[in-house]
């Protein structure tokens, strides 16, 4: 693409985020502590 | 273009595809930046994007038909995968080299994106509503008030008079 001659550079730092991300939900904590699975004397 | 199911940005010049949710990131894809990475040991591996003396970086252009005519570039050269072209309006940010009609950077997110219209109007719009993931407004070039839709009007006018002008002979 033709833009013509540079003319300046400069830094764009954008005020708001111009990506529309979709945030990701937060992390559900388990309601109970997880248990370990309980030994079974085998038959 | 076409990735399985999905709708994605492709550059027309590259085979950069832009990814949603998350902004496109420029490269250098010059042939001697890339053979110089390969030979970091001789030089500095890859330069900052893009820099002035580069030709490198995201561009966008501040003339709504120069725009409308990349809708066209390469059309005539076969691309399995692209099934449709469009044409937006972008953010760019980062490091930015602003020339006479445009610029290039190193960070850029479509803002709104526009497809020209079609006969096969249902087709179209399967493709905007496959555009959909990159959040932004995906529209089909019905209105032409917009300085976009003007842009491509007259760039299809032109096309069509080309193709059916007598040719010359001296």
């Amino acid at each position: 693409m033709e833009i013509g001659e540079p003319q300046r550079t400069y830094t764009v730092e954008p005020i708001e985020d111009p990506v529309p991300r979709e945030t990701p939900p937060p992390e559900e904590e388990p309601s109970e502590p997880r248990r370990e699975p309980e030994e079974v004397p085998g038959r | 273009m076409q990735q399985r199911r999905r709708f994605r940005l492709r550059s027309v010049v590259f085979d950069t595809i832009w990814p949603t949710e998350t902004e496109l990131t420029a490269g250098c894809n010059r042939l001697w930046t890339r053979v110089r990475s390969r030979f970091a040991w001789r030089s500095d591996p890859v330069h900052d994007v893009p820099v002035w003396r580069c030709s490198c970086g995201i561009y966008a252009t501040s003339d709504p038909e120069l725009a409308a005519e990349y809708l066209y570039l390469y059309s005539e050269v076969h691309q399995p995968h692209v099934v449709y072209r469009a044409v937006g309006l972008v953010s760019l940010w980062g490091s930015v080299v602003e020339g006479d009609s445009g610029w290039r950077a190193s960070h850029a997110y479509p803002k709104r994106l526009f497809l020209p219209p079609s006969r096969r109007r249902h087709d179209v719009e399967v493709i905007r509503d496959g555009l959909a993931d990159y959040g932004v407004p995906v529209d089909i070039l019905d209105d032409t008030e917009l300085p976009i839709a003007r842009a491509v009007q007259r760039v299809r006018r032109d096309r069509r008079r080309r193709r059916y002008a007598p040719s010359q002979s001296g």
